[in-house]
């Protein structure tokens, strides 16, 4: 058995960048997703206010201020509140009450889901690069 | 290599189904969010699908595709009867025309925008054998 051996044990910071990398990629998943629905030719657009009603929120950052005002410079409208969001999540929030009827037609959200679930290995990467380096 | 015609795939699935077919009787409307033109809830329950998305695997041998329903009926208690029928013949089950099913989206009640007609909005992700 070798007797000259000295073993650091960092479990805290281990654990503490899981974290970061967990909060950082969670973040990024939904602002590329808020990003894709966004520009996808398919989704509709009549005012605006639809699509600018479409925002990215993770425990780090939300934009439902800038959608609110994108949204209302576009039409008089109100949109709906914003959803309660459990712990170590992320989510796009459609706010536009009858974005769901143009979804069921044109699945925008959906394809946008789609694409960052297909791209989710790299945002990781990138993610692990900023905090497990 | 061509790919399979899903939606003539799943509508035989849901066909084979005696229990659905016993409620919407030949109403099974694929390629579409909404019944056709002559459909009235009042004729009983109907089933419309389309495929959102999805994917290949096992180099092509399986198609995945996500697939919508709307499950449309006279009210929103006799929509949300045919869209459990509409889960049982689906969720966890296989037949040779789908080999698996699995819902992925909850039924959701909603009432269609421009004729106030009640349906359930539900998402199935499905495996179907590319041949």
């Amino acid at each position: 058995m070798a007797e000259n051996f000295k073993l650091n044990w960092y479990a805290q910071q281990a654990i503490a960048a899981v974290g970061n990398l967990e909060e950082e990629s969670l973040d990024r998943l939904a602002f590329q997703a808020e990003g894709y629905a966004k520009s996808d030719p398919r989704t509709p657009v009549d005012t605006g206010f639809m699509r600018n009603a479409i925002y990215a929120i993770s425990a780090k950052r939300s934009n439902r201020q800038r959608a609110l005002m994108e949204a209302r410079a576009a039409a008089r409208r109100d949109i709906a509140s914003a959803p309660h969001l459990p712990r170590r999540s992320s989510a796009v929030h459609a706010a536009a009450e009858y974005t769901i009827y143009q979804e069921m037609r044109h699945h925008f959200l959906y394809r946008a889901l789609e694409k960052v679930a297909a791209l989710a290995g790299g945002i990781l990467v990138q993610a692990g690069q900023k905090w497990l380096s | 290599m061509a790919v399979v015609d899903v939606n003539a795939k799943v509508r035989s699935h849901l066909a084979a189904n005696g229990t659905l077919v016993a409620d919407v009787s030949t109403r099974i409307y694929p390629g579409r969010e909404n019944p056709p033109q002559g459909y009235n809830p009042s004729d009983g329950g109907c089933v419309c699908f389309a495929v959102r998305g999805g994917d290949m695997q096992y180099e092509d041998a399986h198609v995945r595709p996500s697939v919508q329903f709307t499950v449309w009926n006279s009210s929103p208690l006799t929509a949300w009867s045919s869209y459990r029928k509409l889960f049982d013949a689906l969720h966890e089950q296989h037949t040779e025309h789908v080999l698996y099913g699995y819902q992925d989206q909850m039924g959701q009640s909603l009432r269609d925008p421009e004729t106030d007609w009640p349906f359930v909005l539900t998402a199935f992700q499905l495996v179907i054998r590319n041949a």
